[in-house]
């Protein structure tokens, strides 16, 4: 939800005549200058959120649709350097191991001080919170790295299982085409 | 048998220079040894295997290791680097820092991978661990969503998969039900009756007994206190309540209340006591 309203925020110059100039749509005075909202400013601002929407969707569709680890083989299978999807691999595997740390510090608090917590109080806990987690990831970090020192890791990552494409990709690959196409002929002949 | 190939020197080691961990240590491991560092909480048990692993350097003394000096210098040595990590395997004590991968299976592979090892050949020995360990239905699921009895079973594949002459345990069966402690014991008997050397670092005595020939127990100055037979060492109660790791307990029976040491130590080393 954050990216498509941060385009709709980025896109609003682009609406005025000042930087789309064309047909006025709409005008109104701000401090006894007169604005100009311009169709082609209109249509552009329109065309470029609707297409960050649907990418959005998309990625959001992709990752709810398919388990992660397949994602980063699909990573790997195009080209992306393994140090990084091993860095993406390893930063989803601890989310969960911190959201998992940040739940039980609430229970704990919770448990200790009951639900009520004054708004300044609250602050402090919350600030208490950052600087713990903060340690405890860095910390983290360093055990990490140690433990994948200890099973040989030398600072070039090797990883297992390449991604390999079977029947049913090759089927959803030609139907996209299929229909990229379509859209393609049937766009340029209207 | 006697081929020595761990040996420390008057190992001191301390945090940021300024908490001590090791003060004084002397060792020496040789190949095929069972051993258990048992102590009180905050002795220095992790850092010695870390020391033994390469992943602490001591700020004096020396850790020699295969006859050569573990140091940053000498594990910078591709070769010496390579050979050592194929011989030496380190169960970490908190699972969730071993298990970095986004599956079990790519989390066994890991350390064969690095060291170089041919895929087919890691894939046979994920199929044989994993059967070994009863974890076959786990190899595609994520860590995180594993148990913690799981995640110690994974954790020790990923090093098992290494098939390493020294396998080192941090606390391998902290916080685990009996039967999970049962099958993990079993596993490292199993190494154990393959000729492994393995170093366990616990204050479960009850594992201690069944698995290890020596024992070396670190004191609160962090020096060895006492080493020697496991036999001797558990038998002696003074020098065991004396490093915490075991209490008298007092409980009763009908309307007799008797003490004596917790963990009933004296049934599984076939003493009576009165």
């Amino acid at each position: 939800m954050f990216i498509p309203l941060f385009s709709l925020c980025i896109t609003i110059p682009a609406l005025f005549s000042i930087v789309t100039p064309g047909e006025p749509v709409s005008s109104f005075f701000i401090l006894g200058a007169k604005v100009i909202i311009t169709r082609q400013g209109l249509d552009g601002a329109i065309l470029f959120v609707t297409r960050i929407t649907t990418s959005v969707s998309f990625v959001i569709l992709l990752s709810l649709t398919t388990r992660h680890t397949e994602l980063l083989k699909v990573l790997r299978g195009l080209g992306i350097p393994k140090i990084f999807v091993l860095t993406v691999s390893m930063c989803y595997r601890y989310l969960y191991l911190f959201a998992e740390m940040v739940e039980n510090i609430f229970m704990a608090i919770k448990s200790r001080i009951g639900l009520v917590v004054q708004y300044k109080r609250g602050q402090q806990i919350v600030a208490w919170n950052i600087v713990n987690m903060w340690n405890r990831a860095y910390q983290l970090n360093n055990d990490v790295y140690n433990a994948m020192l200890s099973r040989g890791y030398t600072g070039e990552p090797r990883l297992l299982s390449k991604f390999q494409t079977g029947f049913l990709d090759w089927v959803c690959l030609l139907a996209s085409v299929i229909l990229c196409t379509t859209i393609f002929y049937i766009e340029n002949k209207l | 048998m006697n081929e020595i190939i761990f040996e420390l020197k008057d190992v001191h080691y301390s945090y940021l220079n300024r908490y001590p961990a090791m003060c004084g240590i002397d060792m020496t491991i040789q190949r095929g040894e069972n051993i258990a560092v048992v102590g009180a909480n905050g002795t220095g048990k992790s850092t010695l295997l870390y020391l033994l692993d390469g992943l602490l350097f001591p700020d004096k003394g020396k850790v020699m290791a295969f006859g050569q000096e573990l140091s940053e210098q000498s594990l910078i040595d591709e070769q010496f680097s390579h050979s050592f990590r194929s011989k030496v395997g380190l169960v970490f004590q908190n699972a969730d820092i071993q298990l970095f991968c986004p599956s079990v299976r790519e989390d066994i592979s890991f350390g064969p991978l690095q060291l170089g090892i041919d895929e087919d050949e890691i894939k046979k020995r994920i199929t044989n661990i994993s059967g070994l360990l009863d974890i076959q239905q786990l190899l595609d699921r994520s860590p995180h969503q594993l148990s913690i009895g799981e995640k110690r079973r994974v954790a020790i594949a990923s090093v098992l998969a290494i098939e390493p002459d020294v396998l080192l345990l941090d606390e391998p069966t902290a916080g685990l039900d009996p039967l999970t402690v049962r099958h993990i014991v079993d596993i490292l008997l199993e190494a154990k009756s393959r000729g492994k050397t393995i170093i366990t670092a616990t204050h479960d005595l009850h594992i201690v007994v069944e698995m290890a020939d020596i024992v070396y127990v670190l004191g609160r100055d962090k020096k060895i206190f006492a080493s020697g037979n496991a036999s001797d060492i558990l038998s002696d109660e003074e020098l065991l309540r004396n490093n915490n790791l075991i209490h008298i307990h007092s409980h009763k029976h009908i309307n007799v209340i008797h003490n004596h040491s917790h963990l009933h130590l004296e049934h599984e080393l076939g003493i009576v006591s009165p």
